[in-house]
């Protein structure tokens, strides 16, 4: 029937032919015999025995039948509502929360989906009930801007990885013929859809503290001592040894293990690296020297190239460090810092101020690998529910999509005279004796 | 029966076949009669005459047939109307018609039906046999035709036994393995005319020719009326006639129950008829071997035009 609904409004009405169709054939089927005596019965079955006449008992309809099968018909179509789509495949464009409590568990603690998974299907299957394209535009809101024009969202972005802690600008979304999916109501929408999955308190880890873990028990906080998971992160070998310093340093003093990206883990296991400092290119060769925050190091300029995951997942950088001349040296992102300068050399200064410095660049991109998530998320409660616009303006895509386009009402109307018409001669041949 | 053909008692049909000689046919019997009548006066002034000279009682004329003696054309006649007429002279005793009914059960078929037309035809014939000097006789089944009775028209005061005897036949009664020709063994004195009325669907030319020729003798006339429903002439009547569609009727044998599908194509219906006309010719040809004449009649038209082409041939 999807077919179908490319040429015809509601479809379903469409199955009025079937009885339309059986109605006519009646017609058309030889009427039940009428038994005339006669005396000469003999010379009709000298007829019968020399005549293979026996086959099935169908004719042509009268023509009365014809005419008013054929207004039924198109009646039917009218309903239908006929007439090809202006756009056929209406886009609708899904806001989808990729926050950290969208990973815990959907349902109750047994099922192994996460509220991202059955998000997602809850999306599908909103594509499909509003007639819009299988193909969506996926907006992932902590990174606006961006967005994926696919039938799921990207790989990445369901992968269990690490954990935005930083709000969503649900807001900026609320337009006509946008969804909203999250496990909770972020904001109520003024104009897009919401789908609001629900969630209940799952407890779990919220922190790591060196070596310990920290748990909610769904009451309480519980330190398990030496329970952290094993935390690691990625350096790029191409910022320099001087910047590999200052990161062991911090690392071992977090106990955190430092990998290059030949000796991670794997492509696949590099979304649960805590954090990845990578470099924005390849070296220019331009030197610059950079006083920072009590600190100062001659360093070398990189090109700044879009980075491959900075485009896969896309997030407001905060600038750490900056020249006025060249802009934004060093940015970060939860998770994520990217350079577009390293230092050849110790950063000189205060070796406090130094440290504080990095340290809180460090610190602050730093990121809880699953399946810490912050308490936050985990206590979060709410129940499902599911609105639509109510602002006077909002005609999201799919009622837009529903409405009957005015093509479609002059084809209706075209059909509703041609059936009227074919009715009356219909009638007219029914009363007028042959 | 079929399934999808409508219920359709062949008794209730047979019932409602049952022949009615009421006041308004009488009427018309006398209409019918006086007009016979009328033409004969025009036409025995002028055999009178030659029969008195003869020393003989003349009674009429009837048309002439191949083989005949040309002694016994009326010239006089034929001067005047330009047309073989040849007298017909009482003998010894009063010329006989002798009648043949046919009684089986699918003279029921039509509206009016088959039986009904031939009870009528018959009566006028032998009422107008009556009133030229003549006697007739008729011959039907009676009684469910466990036995075949003889109603003779002398008079007419004899009309009112003669129509009992027609009411009286019952074809519900009739066996449906009854053959109208046995009515033709039952043995008969020399008539000077003899008539079967009869579809003649269940009966042989030749046989049928052979045995009235038998009954009539050398000198005797020998008729043949078929008589066949409206549907039976033309089924393409049956859709002028108000039914839904030229597809829409089963045919129905009242004897054996038997119901044969139409399924309403020109080319069949072409085909019955020419079939039909067949069946006529055959018996056409059978009767012209033995000097017989063929009529035919339909059970909803008027008894008096056929009564009147064959009037012309009666003592």
């Amino acid at each position: 029937m999807s077919g179908w609904s490319t040429l015809f409004f509601q479809p379903w009405w469409l199955l009025l032919l079937v009885p339309i169709m059986a109605l006519w054939l009646l017609f058309a089927r030889v009427p039940a015999a009428r038994l005339v005596p006669s005396g000469t019965l003999g010379l009709w079955k000298q007829l019968s025995s020399s005549t293979s006449q026996r086959g099935a008992r169908w004719t042509l309809p009268p023509p009365f039948a014809n005419c008013l099968a054929g207004c039924l018909a198109l009646c039917a179509l009218a309903l239908a509502g006929p007439g090809r789509a202006p756009v056929a495949k209406a886009q609708a464009t899904i806001v989808l929360d990729l926050g950290p409590s969208m990973q815990l568990p959907d349902g109750d603690t047994s099922s192994s989906r996460t509220r991202l998974e059955s998000a997602v299907e809850r999306a599908q299957a909103w594509l499909v009930d509003r007639h819009a394209s299988e193909v969506a535009i996926w907006i992932d809101p902590l990174a606006p801007g961006a967005s994926v024009r696919a039938a799921r969202p990207p790989s990445q972005w369901l992968a269990p990885g690490v954990q935005d802690a930083s709000p969503a600008d649900w807001r900026r979304f609320d337009q006509p013929g946008v969804l909203w999916i999250s496990d909770h109501v972020p904001c109520d929408p003024l104009q897009a859809e919401l789908v609001c999955l629900g969630a209940r308190a799952v407890p779990g880890p919220v922190a790591v503290d060196g070596a310990d873990r920290v748990d909610w028990d769904g009451s309480a906080l519980q330190r398990q001592a030496g329970q952290a998971p094993e935390l690691w992160m990625e350096l790029d070998p191409g910022l320099g040894r001087a910047l590999a310093d200052v990161v062991a340093h911090w690392a071992g003093a977090r106990g955190i293990q430092v990998h290059s990206p030949a000796s991670a883990p794997g492509e696949r296991e590099r979304t649960r690296a805590c954090l990845v400092i990578e470099a924005s290119g390849p070296a220019t060769g331009r030197p610059l020297d950079v006083t920072h925050q009590g600190w100062s190091a001659p360093g070398v300029l990189l090109e700044q190239s879009a980075l491959a995951s900075a485009v896969a997942r896309p997030r407001v950088r905060s600038v750490w460090l900056q020249d006025a001349q060249h802009g934004a040296l060093v940015t970060w992102t939860p998770g994520r810092i990217e350079c577009s300068w390293y230092p050849t050399k110790a950063p000189q200064g205060d070796a406090g101020d130094t440290a504080l410095s990095f340290a809180r660049l460090f610190e602050a991109a730093l990121v809880a690998p699953p399946p810490v998530v912050s308490a936050h998320a985990r206590a979060r409660q709410s129940g499902p529910s599911n609105s639509s616009a109510t602002h006077a303006g909002a005609r999201p895509v799919a009622q837009a999509e529903r409405s009957f386009p005015a093509s479609r009402a002059r084809a209706s109307a075209v059909l509703c005279l041609l059936a009227a018409g074919l009715g009356l001669l219909g009638l007219w041949m029914r009363q007028v004796p042959h | 029966m079929k399934p999808g053909a409508e219920k359709l008692v062949p008794e209730s049909v047979l019932a409602a076949a049952r022949v009615h000689l009421g006041r308004d046919f009488l009427a018309r019997l006398e209409r019918h009669v006086a007009r016979l009548r009328l033409l004969g006066s025009r036409l025995d002034s002028i055999g009178a005459f030659q029969a008195r000279r003869k020393g003989l009682e003349f009674l009429g004329h009837r048309p002439y047939q191949a083989g005949e003696d040309a002694r016994d054309l009326d010239w006089s006649l034929l001067a005047r109307l330009d047309q073989p007429f040849v007298r017909v002279l009482r003998g010894q005793g009063r010329p006989l018609l002798w009648m043949a009914l046919d009684g089986s059960r699918s003279m029921g078929v039509g509206r009016p039906s088959k039986l009904q037309a031939a009870a009528e035809l018959a009566t006028a014939l032998g009422f107008a046999a009556v009133s030229g000097g003549g006697v007739a006789q008729l011959v039907a089944p009676q009684n469910g035709a466990r036995s075949i009775t003889r109603t003779t028209l002398g008079a007419p005061r004899d009309l009112g036994p003669w129509t009992q005897a027609l009411e009286s036949l019952d074809l519900a009664r009739t066996p449906p393995s009854w053959s109208s020709v046995q009515l033709l063994e039952a043995p008969a004195a020399s008539a000077a005319q003899v008539v079967f009325l009869s579809d003649l669907m269940d009966a042989d030319p030749d046989a049928t020719a052979l045995a009235l020729r038998r009954i009539a003798g050398r000198s005797g006339e020998v008729c043949v009326v078929q008589i066949l429903a409206r549907e039976e002439w033309d089924p393409r009547s049956l859709s002028s006639a108000g039914h839904a569609a030229a597809s829409a009727w089963s045919w129905l044998d009242l004897e054996t129950r038997e119901v044969c599908a139409h399924d309403g194509s020109p080319s069949r219906l072409e085909a019955y008829v020419r079939l039909l006309a067949r069946h006529r010719a055959a018996f056409e040809a059978a009767l012209a071997r033995v000097g017989g004449r063929f009529f035919s009649h339909s059970s909803d038209s008027d008894f008096e035009r056929t009564a009147c082409r064959m009037t012309s041939s009666l003592p």
